[in-house]
């Protein structure tokens, strides 16, 4: 068994708010939950949720978040935990709560949809951007790799569009342009594989353009945070290298769509 | 109601034959809409680790991938389907590493296959053990692309501001929309960020969503769980074989869930055991192996009967000990000796489904006490609900080679026109077992056959539902804000709420629609079922927030699961026999005489009916005879033990020799 630090009870502070354009409504609130064994932030929510009360006794609406998996496959229930970026599903409150406090708050470069749930529609939005797609064209004739080159896409490939590194880099903002280490990681995901090297112009075109690679500000935050560590920032220095080459020697090959 | 001018498609749900479905219209030129209650990238294939079928290796042949795949279903399955599959699923493994999906390779660059229970052949491929997700990803990846190109009319002219594939995230199904004669011409569906409840427009609508899961206890937050299952068995469809449902003999007891190991664990060497000692204190690795009793291996039919057998040994009053509560916990050990292998093999082949736990523990640890890598040592593990077999009705159409007809627009139809169904909403092409590795496969085949029909059945018709009056679409639409609007409001008498109902629901289908089956308890699991609903209906929402609401959601999902758990209770009831998934012990044989057939039901007027025959719009009496032309049943295996009941104080059965008291210092905690 665990060694219990702290009492068998936890405060839970969560950072609520009703809906994104309710940003009157938005406030903390603080719940007790009992510190079960080996229980996450995620049993915490549940808690809440089959008895929304607050430490002051009011009964309020139970609190919002997504999570549709439960076992750190989907990367949805990636929140602030105690300021910091992580997964509800995979924070134990024995280790984020070990003075029996914790606190809860959304990622904070999404729009919000209510309490802890965002919306990471704009990730979809930039994988399109920078077409960081194979363009499957129905071949059906063998394929073949190497075990090395095939390793490599697999890590790459088990980014689950969390949202992570972008909340923790300082250049990504809701507003604004950059696209982030998950689109130019997935960029140079597909430009690995024979079917997705054959776009590969149009994509480095597009990760040239206004908020691609170049906004990256080098501050390796990204690799830091990522749940499946992901190797972002190689990601990253691939694209730059890529992107540069085009760049110089772009007009020799004639640069086209 | 969603604006068009494009002859849409509906796919609703967005896993592998969602986005199989889609991508296939796409490709096919259809204009698609694609509704999802989460998005798109988090739908998963939970059940899934193993990889992808196909007979590509050496000396292998879609004749024996289809001979393993009868024999594991115990011929319950449609043989036309198995063997179309079996003939497809080569193909369908090129088409997703052309898709990016990283498979495992040879030294020499092609796919590295690997051989799992029930196949007489290497034939699995694979990209770590989360070949699923990878392949959501990858099917997502290309659904965007098509998100960026035009819609085309019946002339090939582009329609400007309507993209070929349109994504509606977080959009839940409510009902779908029939005209006068009954045939689908669209859906309705709720926006879960507004709450704005919508009518769509659709040729076609394809269904590709989870099978039971709310029913069986994998009790979440948002997800749709069976709830388009539950839509279309209330517009009228019929189900089959909803009885048949896989457990996993090696959940982790999670804080939150129960997390499957993928029983590749098994497969790669790992054993299961309990103690012979009831009250044994010792470190698993302290006791010695005659004082172990070993449960099963991943034999020839698959995980049916390991799962049995670890519900058996409980019954018996075997399990864990948990010295600190001083009681027996219906768990075993999984014994991880697998180290003999290499370890970054092992990692290769097992790492993705060790992530969850090595994120939550317990982790194993050494004599030491030192926490290990979890190839060595052992973890508690018990049985958790797996996928069920069955699902909506589907009619299939082969050639005369065996393989699918796929321009045919009976492939994957409902018994409602227009309705078509793919991936575990509908009956698998398993019959009463899967054989691992198959089920990835089948779904993105299933997926992609539906699409191809329903593009067929929209080509064909010479009604469309653009010239459907909105009037068709408007009552629907107003009817199903209603009633999100009166369940958002409604009181409860105050006691209950619908998360304890789904967690009683859970309870009550564990213990009356188990591994092991009874009559007796069934018919109390059918009564306990009708009084979890009424209850249903008398308790209150929860929150009465207008955006975002999540609780509204899953009481649509809770009625639905009640509905499904309902017509599985009565499946397994009336199959007096045992095949495959399902066993009674009463009855612990297979009966071909009277049960080589199928169990079909519907939602009567007066609750959940089992029918023998039903009619379909591609045929006017459908029957639950199973088709064998092709493979004769072999023999079914033997009837398994039987549960010797223990009185509760009963000494433990005398071990070949014990030695508990012999190391009383001995009592390390074997985990966290």
């Amino acid at each position: 068994m665990a060694e219990r630090r702290g009492s068998d009870k936890v405060r839970v502070r969560v950072l609520r708010q009703d809906a994104f354009d309710r940003k009157d409504t938005r406030r903390w609130e603080e719940f007790e939950v009992a510190r079960g064994e080996r229980a996450t932030v995620l049993s915490a929510l549940r808690a809440i949720q089959r008895a929304p009360r607050t430490v002051d006794g009011r009964a309020v609406a139970p609190v919002a978040w997504e999570t549709p998996c439960l076992e750190h496959a989907c990367g949805v229930c990636t929140m602030l935990v105690n300021g910091v970026v992580g997964q509800a599903c995979t924070s134990l409150l024995d280790v984020v709560a070990p003075k029996g406090r914790v606190s809860l708050a959304p990622l904070g470069k999404f729009p919000l949809v209510r309490d802890l749930w965002v919306d990471r529609q704009r990730m979809t939005d930039d994988v399109k951007r920078v077409r960081a797609f194979v363009g499957y064209d129905g071949a059906t004739d063998a394929l073949r790799e190497s075990p090395a080159a095939q390793a490599e896409r697999l890590l790459l490939a088990s980014c689950t569009s969390c949202g992570a590194c972008l909340e923790a880099c300082p250049q990504y903002h809701q507003n604004g342009a950059y696209v982030g280490a998950a689109a130019i990681n997935q960029a140079r995901l597909v430009g690995l594989h024979e079917g997705g090297a054959l776009d590969r112009g149009a994509r480095l075109d597009a990760l040239m353009g206004d908020g691609g690679i170049a906004s990256c500000g080098k501050a390796q935050n990204c690799v830091e945070v990522c749940p499946q560590g992901i190797p972002l920032t190689e990601s990253l220095g691939s694209v730059a290298r890529d992107t540069s080459k085009r760049l110089l020697f772009g007009w020799l090959l004639g640069a086209r769509r | 109601m969603a604006r068009t001018r494009a002859r849409r498609v509906v796919v609703v749900g967005g896993g592998v034959a969602g986005l199989a479905a889609a991508l296939e219209l796409c490709r096919a030129g259809v204009p698609v809409d694609v509704l999802c209650a989460t998005s798109l990238r988090r739908s998963h294939v939970e059940g899934s680790p193993a990889g992808l079928n196909a007979a590509l290796g050496d000396g292998d042949s879609p004749r024996e991938h289809a001979a393993d795949a009868l024999r594991v279903g115990q011929y319950l399955a449609s043989q036309a389907r198995v063997l179309a599959l079996a003939l497809a699923a080569p193909e369908l493994v090129r088409v997703v590493e052309r898709l990016g999906v990283p498979l495992h390779r040879r030294a020499d660059g092609s796919l590295l296959l690997r051989r799992l229970p029930g196949s007489t052949k290497p034939r699995t491929a694979f990209a770590g053990a989360a070949t699923g997700l990878e392949l959501v990803h990858a099917l997502d990846a290309e659904l965007a692309r098509h998100e960026l190109e035009p819609a085309t009319d019946a002339r090939g002219a582009k329609l400007p501001g309507e993209p070929l594939a349109r994504r509606f995230e977080h959009w839940d199904l409510c009902e779908l929309v029939l005209d006068g004669d009954g045939a689908c011409v669209g859906c309705v569906a709720q926006d879960l960020h507004t709450m704005d409840v919508r009518a769509f427009r659709a040729e076609a609508v394809v269904l590709a969503e989870s099978g039971p899961s709310l029913a069986r206890g994998s009790a979440s937050g948002v997800p749709s769980a069976e709830h388009a299952l539950a839509v279309a068995l209330r517009a009228g469809a019929v189900a089959q074989n909803l009885e048949l449902q896989a457990f996993h003999a090696t959940a982790l007891r999670g804080p939150d869930r129960q997390h499957v190991l993928s029983e590749l664990t098994l497969a790669e060497g790992a054993r299961l055991w309990v103690p012979l000692d009831r009250k044994e204190r010792r470190a698993p690795e302290d006791v010695p192996e005659r004082e172990r009793e070993h449960l099963g291996s991943p034999g020839e039919l698959g995980m049916a009967a390991t799962a049995r057998a670890l519900v058996r040994a409980f019954a018996e009053g075997r399990g864990i000990f948990d010295p600190e509560r001083e009681v027996l916990e219906p768990l075993a050990w999984l014994d991880l000796e697998v180290h003999k292998r290499d370890a970054a093999e092992l990692e290769l082949r097992l790492g993705a489904s060790f992530e969850t736990y090595r994120a939550l523990g317990p982790r194993p640890r050494t004599r030491a006490g030192q926490e290990t890598l979890p190839y060595r040592g052992a973890l508690k593990v018990g049985v958790a609900p797996g996928r069920c077999l069955g699902g909506l009705w589907i009619d299939f159409a082969t050639r005369a080679d065996g393989a699918a007809d796929p321009a045919s627009p009976r492939n994957h139809a409902t018994t409602l026109a227009g309705l078509y169904a793919a991936g575990p909403v509908a009956c698998s092409p398993h019959g009463a077992g899967a054989l691992p590795g198959d089920e990835l496969v089948g779904d993105f085949f299933g997926g992609r056959l539906a699409a191809r029909a329903a593009a067929a059945y929209r080509a064909g018709s010479t009604r469309s539902a653009a010239d459907q009056p909105s009037s068709t679409f408007e009552a629907p639409e107003s009817a199903a804000r209603a009633a999100c609007e009166k369940l958002r409001e409604r009181e409860g008498d105050g006691e209950g709420s619908p998360y304890a109902i789904a967690d009683e629901l859970a309870q009550a289908m564990d213990a009356g629609c188990g591994p092991l089956c009874d009559d007796a308890e069934l018919a109390a699991l059918e009564a306990t079922l009708a009084a979890l609903a009424e209850r249903l209906e008398a308790t209150g929402c929860p929150d009465r927030a207008s955006r975002a609401n999540q609780a509204v959601p899953f009481m649509r999902h809770l009625g639905g699961a009640l509905d499904v758990a309902r017509l599985a209770a009565a499946g397994a009831r009336a199959r007096a026999e045992s095949r495959g998934v399902h066993y009674k012990p009463a009855t612990p044989t297979r009966d071909d005489a009277g049960w080589l057939r199928s169990t079909l039901g519907r939602l009567g007027a007066s609750g959940p009916e089992l029918v023998r025959a039903f009619a379909s719009p591609f045929a006017e009496r459908v029957t639950d005879a199973v088709d064998t032309s092709l493979v004769a049943p072999e023999p079914g295996p033997a009837a398994e033990p039987a549960v010797r009941v223990a009185a509760p104080d009963e000494a433990p059965r005398p071990a070949k020799k014990k030695k508990r008291a012999a190391k009383p210092a001995d009592e390390e905690p074997s985990d966290g």
